[in-house]
């Protein structure tokens, strides 16, 4: 079960335990990194998470993330238990490799879970990469749409880059154009209203001011990451978002992911997370496709 | 004299066989432009007999195709006695070829009462029959509880916003035009203001403007805006209520035929306008028919808005403007263009910032040249 966590306590510590030279190798993404962004908007609340996903740069840095993980766990870092993180002694079959996650040495508030930056050229939306530690094979997952979190990085107050809210919300839109079938393990929860839900906590959060210049960033990063396929991935930007909203139980699974998450504390009702998602699409998700020259659906 | 729905010009009212005139000295003429007709329903005196008069005898004069010119006039103050004889006087002074041609349709002002002449002619009866037919029309639909009606509120919206433009005096047929309804309607306002005495002294020359701020008729119409307006309030159910993000969404959905009033139009007609913040939107919203409006806009403005009872959770307000030229002021680079200054004035009225509202009286009238 995870716990209730201080984002800028976890950044300071990750700041701290994390050796500075490798500082430049590491981006903070996820809920403790959007936590730590918005913690004016939550009042400093903390967040329900343990798991500080880190992704590796610059892009494919596959020998970086060996080198990481081996210097961290030559520091006495520890893989983590609860969540599984065991050598395995071959390469393949890939779905018998863990993800290589790390508790920090004298304390178990957090882990690092360790991500690759997909090279230009992958078309996988998630390639499983086989990595070698000295004591075995750990797999290094890549996110094709993750790409777009290495534009507008934030820097946080200890020095430790993290993903723009953002780029965050577009990869989650962009990997999710429909629900999927794609569950949580051990849960019904879809993987996809987790992860929208997440994108409308985040909207949500945004001030407007803020939430009016999405689209731009969006289609900035989409021009520059993906060139040739701009135009269509921006196209299907949002339908991911319009099935959830016409779905009434992975609505709901979104709103009790996201109201025991990011939006934790601050009494948001379903109705106004259904809003923050209509607002979304007319908002940002509108203005976009305008940009694109390709039309809403 | 009921103005079509379908945008039709006053014309409407006339036999179908006429059609607004070509040119400007005249009101309507037949199509084939061999009558012609001029409608002085405004009239004050003698003075507005002979000026109409005057002008189809040179008319005749330099038309020798028109074969019949009709005056059509109403007297609100005139007996039928002296304005039958003040048209017999002048017509008597006229070289006969051009007399013969000359017609009158008199109104009294009871309007119950008509006077030919010539009598028997079957073109002066033609007009005189659709000048009934429409004097009753209006009278059924439009003059019953005239006053503070809808119509008399648009009729003095119009002469409210050019006495703060400092805009000429506008002649009857100018607020027919403008408010869309009938001669008799606008003549039944002007009446009615007049009683008030917030007309100003134009009215002499058929010209009518407000003497200055009419605050009895103000006090009356702005107590019935939401009515008149038909203003539909919308709450914002996202939680976060900001009435400045919902401005930007305005401005980026740009509906057509809505435009910005309340505060943020206040700051635009006065950029020291004192207030700190925003607390509403209001925007005007054009229903040229006033029909029921369709809102699906607003959802496409925003998504968070609902439509409540309560205005005051409202973070914006939809005033409906229903007559016939919105007075809009558009903006040149192509944003939401500004509602006119009277409708500004109603809705920081409604909002309850009196101080605010008068100062942007005066403000709206000092920076007027003179």
């Amino acid at each position: 079960m995870n716990e209730n966590v201080d984002p800028q306590l976890v950044l300071q510590l990750v700041a701290n335990h994390v050796p500075p030279e490798l500082h430049q190798n590491i981006l903070l993404v996820g809920s403790l990194a959007a936590a730590y962004h918005y913690r004016a908007e939550r009042a400093n609340q903390p967040v329900r998470t343990k798991d500080a996903d880190v992704i590796v740069q610059p892009a494919g840095a596959f020998h970086e993330c060996i080198q990481i993980a081996q210097r961290l766990l030559d520091l006495d870092w520890r893989p983590t238990e609860k969540r599984r993180c065991r050598p395995f002694p071959f390469d393949n079959p890939m779905s018998e490799l863990d993800v290589i996650r790390l508790h920090p040495p004298q304390t178990d508030l957090y882990f690092i879970e360790l991500l690759g930056l997909p090279l230009p050229e992958q078309r996988e939306p998630k390639l499983e990469v086989a990595v070698q530690l000295r004591d075995g094979y750990y797999m290094i997952p890549c996110f094709k749409f993750m790409a777009v979190l290495q534009s507008n990085q934030q820097t946080s107050s200890v020095g430790l880059q993290y993903a723009s809210p953002a780029l965050m919300a577009l990869a989650n839109l962009l990997h999710h154009p429909t629900l999927g079938t794609a569950f949580i393990a051990d849960t019904a929860v879809l993987r996809s209203s987790k992860d929208l839900g997440r994108v409308l906590a985040l909207a949500f959060l945004t001030p407007s001011d803020k939430l009016f210049q999405w689209h731009e960033m969006w289609w900035s990063a989409l021009q520059h990451h993906f060139l040739n396929e701009a135009k269509d991935l921006a196209a299907q930007v949002g339908y991911g978002v319009v099935a959830l909203l016409n779905d009434a139980a992975a609505l709901r699974d979104a709103y009790d992911n996201a109201t025991s998450g990011l939006l934790s504390g601050k009494n948001v009702t379903q109705d106004q997370f259904r809003v923050a998602g209509a607002r979304l699409l007319t908002d940002v998700v509108r203005e976009l496709h305008d940009l694109a020259g390709v039309s809403s659906r | 004299m009921r103005r079509g729905n379908d945008g039709a010009t006053p014309s409407s009212w006339m036999p179908p066989n006429y059609t607004k005139a070509r040119t400007g000295t005249v009101d309507y003429e037949r199509l084939d432009g061999r009558v012609v007709v001029d409608v002085k329903l405004g009239a004050q005196g003698i003075r507005d007999l002979h000026g109409g008069l005057m002008q189809l005898a040179l008319l005749l004069h330099e038309k020798p195709n028109v074969e019949r010119a009709c005056l059509v006039i109403r007297f609100p103050r005139m007996t039928l006695d002296s304005a039958r004889d003040a048209w017999k006087r002048a017509t008597e002074l006229l070289r006969p070829d051009i007399a013969n041609r000359l017609a009158v349709v008199l109104v009294m002002p009871d309007e119950k009462e008509l006077w030919l002449d010539p009598k028997s002619d079957p073109i002066v009866e033609e007009i005189a029959h659709a000048v009934s037919n429409a004097l009753r029309d209006s009278s059924t639909a439009e003059r019953t509880s005239f006053e503070i009606s809808r119509k008399f509120f648009e009729i003095w919206k119009v002469l409210l916003e050019a006495w703060l433009s400092r805009g000429d005096a506008l002649r009857v047929k100018d607020l027919v035009a403008m408010v869309g309804c009938s001669i008799p309607t606008v003549m039944h306002g002007i009446d009615l203001l007049a009683r008030r005495g917030e007309l100003s002294g134009e009215r002499e020359r058929g010209k009518f403007a407000l003497r200055s701020f009419p605050r009895q008729t103000f006090e009356q119409g702005a107590g019935l805006a939401d009515t008149f307006r038909r203003t539909l309030w919308f709450a914002d159910t996202s939680g976060r209520p900001e009435p400045v993000a919902l401005m930007r969404r305005i401005q980026r959905a740009k509906p057509v035929g809505i435009a910005l009033g309340g505060v943020v139009g206040a700051r635009h007609l006065d950029p020291h306008f004192d207030l700190h913040g925003t607390p509403r939107i209001d925007i005007t919203l054009w229903v040229p028919d006033g029909s029921m409006p369709n809102l699906q806009f607003i959802k496409n403005i925003d998504p968070a808005l609902q439509q409540t009872d309560s205005k005051d959770t409202a973070v914006l307000a939809v005033h409906q403007l229903s007559r016939a030229v919105t007075l809009f002021h558009e903006n040149p680079d192509g944003s939401v263009p500004f509602a006119d200054p009277v409708e500004i004035l109603l809705d920081l009225y409604e909002l309850g910032f009196r101080e605010q509202f008068a100062d942007l009286i005066r403000t709206l009238r000092q920076e007027k040249p003179v």
